[in-house]
């Protein structure tokens, strides 16, 4: 009986570990993920890489492709017909 | 003879801790303010109010509130908001600076830094009884002893009370706990009942103290080992301990149980979050690494500490794995000791192991190095011991002995001379074995007691206002408080204010991602003049303003 709840005791706290050290410790790690993809820091680098962006596209002489320019214009062109339809 | 060797050999260590006992008075002075000292000095007062309003002592009431509300910082916390630290070292601490009518802020601060010290005495006092009860020699219980003062950072932190305080009521705890082992008398049981009762107060985590009680309770009852007047007096030990908690815990007096339950959790909420800077990369303290504990304590104590504490627990370890792999059903003795010694190293290495396990999965909050754990050195230094025991028990040759003992002792001198390079910054020390870049790609001066010696030395020879901004989140007007009265009139701290700025203190202390948040950015028109280094460790630069 002794060694059987010593085994028992062993064992449960044995796999308590492993649990943590392996699912334990990925879940840790997408919580950290999500905490560092929401942290402020992360909020204002990802501001700062799109202001940078913006004026790197400012810049350039043409910002979008021409086959984009087509799509763009038809695109504006058909919500501009259902807005004026209503 | 005997007995003249005998007189001899206590001599010696009378004078030993004699030295020690009067190099912390004479150095005491020199430590700065650390920033939480004005939140405990707080602490302090608010529940010296609180006692104070039991009793009909007016004029001390009068005196202890108008203390408490001329506590004031922008940026502190309200003891109101959060008065769940206990009262062992604040009342005390207070109740002196009324008695003694000290009311220059240096000198109440010096006084905190003297009473600190005076707990970390009495701890290593009983840090030798320890070893003596466990060991029973003088020569190993004082090399052990030295283990336990000589490592670096606990030595520079004695003065700093936090986490020292529980360092050195926990040491209490265990000598009473060795006791309780020796006799499970009544006087024992309520020794170690009111000590462990006072470690719980000063942090949660003393409540391992009873636990692991029950746990070699419910190991011997296993082996049909308790009887019924070793239940009663478990029982009636843990009568004690929360008797007492409540008694010396004023926190817990309006409901104790709710109020006992709600600081587990405040384990998980109320613990700062912050950024720590840990091997050159902001962390948050949310997630902690798994290799944060062991690297900070790797690299922060003394090459000798780490190995001989590794052949120790190994030694230890090896021995008590042996014995759980050999339990057998029916045994003449316990499972895992055979002697009252087993049972007291079975104690340390249960109690060491099994929190340096918790803190690692239940993914602790630390911060500030290892410095919220520094109770641990009581199991390292138990652990190295245990090892030179074993060394020096084997052995025989007197010419041998001798020949380690002095070895050992070149390596204390070797200690205690980059203890006095690091005077009195002993907090922040790193050992030789990392380069000065790993030095100073971890968190440098957390309690800013740079501050205090910065402001002195600019404000001495000064005679108009200087305005210092702070590039880190170091609280440097508190470190104000540490310098004359005088010299603080000329110096205005505006935080963040750069072009306010004459000045810039900056360290390596943020709670921020300093990489990514440029909040602690020193502006174009300002230049280093000055930067204060210790052994490679940068413990803060100083910018000064080119266009006025």
């Amino acid at each position: 009986m002794k060694i059987f709840i010593y085994k028992t005791l062993f064992v449960f706290i044995l796999i308590y570990i492993l649990f943590q050290l392996t699912i334990g410790l990925t879940i840790k790690k997408i919580k950290e993920e999500i905490y560092n993809f929401k942290s402020k820091e992360n909020i204002e680098l990802i501001k700062k890489k799109l202001r940078s962006e913006l004026e790197a596209s400012i810049k350039k002489d043409k910002i979008l492709d021409k086959d984009d320019v087509e799509l763009f214009n038809k695109f504006l062109k058909k919500l501009n017909n259902e807005l004026q339809s209503k | 003879m005997n007995s003249i060797k005998k007189n001899y050999v206590d001599l010696v260590i009378f004078f030993y801790f004699f030295v020690f006992f009067v190099i912390g008075l004479i150095t005491a002075k020199d430590y700065g303010i650390h920033i939480e000292e004005k939140f405990h000095r707080s602490n302090g007062f608010y529940w010296l109010n609180y006692l104070l309003s039991f009793t009909n002592l007016d004029q001390l009431k009068d005196v202890s509130l108008d203390k408490y509300n001329k506590i004031y910082d922008y940026t502190l916390s309200q003891v109101s908001h959060y008065n769940k630290y206990g009262i062992i070292f604040d009342v005390p601490a207070a109740l002196l600076e009324l008695l003694l009518k000290i009311d220059e802020p240096k000198k109440y601060y010096q006084l905190r830094h003297l009473l600190s010290f005076i707990f970390f005495f009495i701890g290593s006092v009983f840090f030798f009884k320890i070893l003596m009860n466990r060991f029973k020699k003088k020569d190993i219980s004082l090399i052990g002893t030295s283990f336990y003062i000589l490592s670096p950072r606990i030595y520079g932190d004695s003065f700093l009370y936090k986490d020292i305080i529980f360092l050195s009521i926990s040491t209490i705890s265990i000598y009473f706990f060795f006791k309780v082992i020796d006799k499970f008398s009544y006087k024992n049981i309520i020794f170690f009942a009111l000590s462990a009762s006072a470690a719980t107060s000063a942090r949660i985590i003393g409540i391992y103290f009873p636990i692991i009680l029950v746990v070699l309770f419910l190991i011997e009852i296993l082996n049909k080992k308790g009887n019924k007047e070793y239940l009663i007096k478990n029982l009636l030990f843990l009568l004690f301990f929360f008797f007492f908690l409540i008694i010396q815990w004023p926190y817990l007096w309006q409901s104790p149980f709710n109020n006992f339950l709600l600081l587990f959790n405040s384990l998980k909420t109320d613990l700062i979050s912050v950024k720590i800077l840990f091997d050159e990369k902001f962390i948050s303290n949310e997630f902690m690494p798994l290799n944060y504990l062991h690297t900070w304590i790797f690299i922060s104590t003394p090459p000798l500490h780490t190995i001989l504490f590794c052949l120790g627990y190994f030694y230890l370890f090896k021995r008590f794995l042996f014995k759980f792999l050999n339990i057998e059903n029916k045994s003449k003795f316990d499972d895992f000791w055979h002697s009252k010694n087993e049972k007291k190293d079975f104690t340390i290495l249960i109690t060491f192991t099994s929190i340096f396990i918790f803190i690692i999965i239940q993914n602790i909050k630390l911060y500030n190095g290892w410095r919220l754990v520094y109770f641990l050195n009581i199991f390292l230094v138990y652990i190295i011991t245990y090892f030179l025991y074993l060394f020096f028990f084997k052995i025989k040759s007197f010419k041998k002995k001798t020949f380690f003992y002095l070895v050992l002792i070149i390596i204390f001198s070797m200690i205690i001379q980059k203890m006095i390079v690091y005077h009195p910054f002993q907090s922040l020390y790193f050992n030789s074995l990392i380069t000065k870049k790993a030095k100073n790609s971890y968190e440098g001066d957390y309690h800013g007691l740079g501050g205090s010696k910065f402001l002195f030395e600019i404000s001495k020879d000064n005679s108009e206002i200087i305005n210092i901004a702070v590039a880190s989140h170091t609280p440097l007007q508190r470190s104000k408080e540490f310098i004359d009265i005088e010299l603080g009139k000329f110096i205005n701290i505006v935080g963040q204010e750069y072009y306010k700025a004459d000045y810039i203190y900056k360290n390596n202390i943020s709670e921020v991602n300093s990489y990514l948040n440029k909040k602690y950015d020193i502006p174009n028109d300002f230049i280093k003049i000055e930067e204060f280094i210790i052994d490679g460790i940068s413990i803060y630069e100083i910018y000064k303003k080119t266009i006025k």
